[in-house]
């Protein structure tokens, strides 16, 4: 796989070199900005994979130069690096659709691995009931439509539903998104029906049935697409555990050659002991209920 | 005719074709203390003042030679030795061929008359002279005659000679520009329908120019409690106006410089001292990394990090305190939700912060402005009202912006308060000034307080400012 290209903006120029050295090992820093319209230019330029942006930089700011990025067509991930130690300064960042906030003063130890888990979004969320994984994918959903980014869920028809209906009390705009098709919304059961040949599952149908539909929702402008998807937990709960963790491996396989982001939803209830260890090591992360944001590990 | 005027109170006198008196009553003899031969002939002329004397003579040669009547104003020494002054009435007496045979007279006391003229007179000096002074004119409209008395002194405001016809009721609309005229047109109908008293600032022309003037005005009433018309005065108040906007302008300068200074402080701490502190924690911790694990220096330079660490985030706190980032990046609603929410915590009181309809972007002079009003209000009823419970709220319409903080704590008067709250106050009230913005402090002794701070949001338009003020008279 090659090498994530990163485009490092910061007003700071020490700052910005040290961001840079730090990154260069594992990613090619594509291009370094000093302020947020060099790094607007630079993402429309050069198509990067992701841009660590400053927040406080002169003319345009990190926030602002946020809201240009993530409308380019084929636009990249944003983290936001900062020295603001804020809840509200976090919560304003995830609203713009940032995969990541990192602390400047944990740069050392928390970017890269951050822009691994950015790079490659493959979450998962222990629910103990239907509200509050409603709550918790409406938000992760929500969170992304708000911020231009496209969103496929494959859900149990009742928890679509109600995904649904939370998506429009939340705004977010969902309605209208749902009728562009830059929301699309599958029964979970229909869907595995389709991936399964003789009760096995089926890489080819998986390639032929959820790439087209991920493509579809990143259209031509090739948004960002949030993924929902609670296909595993139907297998796992219903005793195919083998099959489940088969399907994790196909998914991972394709938000790893795609701009998408997936969060997988278990039942608490059925995953015990070494099955949620099971579990957890298939994930990029753990999403507590709630909370759910890219950026919340 | 003797018998009669010996009876009267009146002094009498009479004289001869040549003007020697022939005659004075017992009246005049008792005044005067003299005895009738001191009287006769020229005697009299004694008794008058010697000031006067001349100018009595003058007059009565005068009358003589046409043969008039006369009257004189002179002193006349009484028997105590005081001079009274008299008014002296002659009369000329005619022979039957016409001929003037004399004069007789009349003299009454006049001098508590005088004095009371006198007085008047003084009075109406000393109120030109304290209008002068004060720049007052005063003014009187009678509605059924339509008549207006001016005083000198609200001529001179004008800028028009005293009795100059601009000052007639039906020429009042050119005296002002029309919206200001405007205003007082409306105050003064309701003065006359209602009978309420008005107080407002306005423009008037004046030599070409403007001035500033505060206009009062009241009813008349008659004695059955009808309105009859209006009385008022109206008040130069151009030199407070310039002082004030001199003023206003010092402290918009002030406030300007303390914040780009502020500003600039904030952005260097940020943005640089910050920033080197966060690559020196950061360069620490890579020498930790290489640092022998055994080692003591590897525990050493991790407790240098965390310190160079700890040391950047402070900086970043006051930074913040400083200039608030969050204004800027936020805006309004969150920077203020998240101040009262440090406030809250650092003194352990409950601030509830509530808003309607605030609009995304404010504009940023006016976002500083409600911050800076906020911080101080907040802060000042944290430190004197000693409650717990605080509420803010910001609220919007289309034409303004306005915050409330509101304590149910001791209360203060807002008249007379001290000296570090009152500076609080007026530094609320210069940043709202610079964007015409207006501060209400409603606030008694034991019934807690509440600071409310309103800005216009469009440029140019007063916000909701009351036309005029109450004025509270009998």
């Amino acid at each position: 796989m090659a090498r994530p290209r990163i485009v490092v903006a910061d007003d700071h120029d020490k700052t910005r070199a040290a961001i840079a050295s730090l990154l260069a090992s594992d990613f090619d820093v594509v291009a370094t900005a000093a302020d947020g319209q060099a790094a607007v230019e630079a993402a429309g330029r050069l198509h990067p994979d992701l841009v660590v942006l400053d927040i406080s930089m002169p003319g345009l700011n990190g926030f602002e130069a946020a809201v240009l990025i993530r409308d380019l067509p084929d636009p990249p991930r944003i983290i936001f690096a900062t020295a603001y130690h804020d809840g509200s300064i976090a919560a304003a960042a995830y609203a713009l659709g940032a995969a990541a906030v990192v602390s400047k003063r944990e740069m050392l130890t928390e970017l890269a691995p951050a822009i691994r888990r950015a790079l490659l979004f493959h979450a998962v969320c222990f629910y103990d009931d239907s509200p509050s994984l409603v709550r918790t994918v409406a938000r992760f959903i929500g969170e992304g439509l708000a911020a231009s980014q496209a969103a496929v869920i494959v859900a149990t028809a009742s928890h679509a539903a109600s995904i649904r209906d939370q998506l429009t009390a939340d705004g977010a705009g969902s309605r209208r998104r749902f009728e562009q098709g830059e929301l699309l919304i599958f029964d979970a059961d229909e869907v595995l029906n389709r991936l399964m040949v003789d009760d096995r599952l089926n890489a080819d149908r998986f390639e032929n049935t959820i790439s087209p539909i991920v493509d579809k929702a990143a259209g031509t402008r090739k948004r960002l697409v949030r993924i929902y998807g609670e296909m595993v937990n139907v297998l796992w709960s219903g005793g195919r555990k083998d099959a489940s963790l088969s399907l994790e491996m196909l998914w991972h396989q394709l938000i790893a050659a795609r701009k998408c982001s997936l969060l997988c939803g278990y039942s608490s209830g059925v995953c015990h002991g070494d099955g949620f260890n099971t579990i957890c090591d298939r994930h990029s992360h753990v999403v507590s209920p709630h909370t759910a944001s890219e950026g919340t590990v | 005719m003797s018998s009669v005027t010996e009876l009267v109170p009146v002094l009498i006198w009479m004289s001869d074709a040549d003007q020697r008196w022939t005659y004075v009553n017992p009246a005049w003899m008792a005044f005067t203390g003299r005895a009738l031969e001191a009287a006769l002939a020229d005697g009299w002329r004694e008794t008058i003042h010697a000031d006067d004397l001349r100018r009595c003579l003058e007059v009565l040669d005068a009358a003589c030679e046409r043969h008039q009547p006369f009257t004189r104003e002179y002193r006349l020494r009484r028997h105590d030795g005081q001079y009274r002054w008299v008014l002296d009435s002659g009369i000329p007496l005619s022979a039957p061929d016409g001929s003037c045979t004399g004069y007789v007279g009349s003299i009454v006391d006049i001098t508590e008359r005088r004095q009371a003229e006198e007085s008047l007179r003084r009075k109406q000096s000393e109120l030109t002279e304290a209008q002068r002074l004060a720049a007052i004119g005063s003014w009187q409209w009678d509605a059924s005659t339509n008549d207006v008395v001016w005083s000198d002194e609200l001529y001179r405001i004008a800028g028009l000679a005293p009795g100059s016809s601009a000052a007639a009721a039906g020429n009042h609309p050119h005296l002002y520009p029309p919206e200001h005229w405007d205003r007082i047109a409306r105050c003064a109908d309701e003065a006359m329908r209602s009978g309420r008293p008005y107080e407002l600032d306005v423009e008037m022309f004046s030599n070409g120019g403007r001035r500033w003037v505060t206009a009062r005005g009241e009813a008349i009433r008659d004695a059955n409690g009808r309105i009859t018309g209006l009385r008022g005065t109206v008040q130069d108040i151009t030199a407070h106006k310039r002082a004030e906007e001199m003023l206003s302008n010092q402290s918009r300068r002030l406030i300007e410089a303390q914040e780009a200074e502020r500003a600039r402080i904030a952005r260097e701490l940020h943005d640089d001292i910050g920033q080197r502190l966060v690559l020196l924690s950061m360069a620490l911790q890579q020498l930790q990394q290489s640092a022998d694990p055994a080692g003591d220096l590897q525990q050493s330079v991790a407790a240098l990090s965390r310190e160079t660490a700890d040391i950047a985030t402070d900086v970043q706190a006051l930074s913040h305190e400083l200039h608030s980032y969050k204004l800027r990046l936020l805006g309004v609603v969150p920077a203020i939700r998240d101040f009262c929410s440090e406030v809250a915590a650092r003194h352990k009181v409950e601030v509830t912060f509530t808003h309607q309809d605030v609009p995304g972007t404010v504009p940023p002079d006016i976002a500083l402005c409600v911050f800076r009003v906020l911080q101080e209000a907040l802060q000042n009823a944290v430190r004197h009202s000693a409650a717990a419970r605080f509420a803010v709220n910001l609220e919007s319409t289309a034409k303004a912006l306005t915050l409330t903080v509101r304590d149910d704590g001791c209360g203060f008067n807002p008249e007379s308060v001290s000296r570090d709250r009152g500076l609080g106050l007026t530094s609320m009230r210069e940043r709202l000034k610079l964007v015409a913005g207006e501060l209400v402090i409603d606030s008694k002794p034991g019934s807690g307080t509440t600071v409310v701070a309103r800005v216009a949001l469009r440029s140019g338009v007063p916000a909701d400012a009351p036309d005029t003020r109450e004025v509270h008279t009998a």
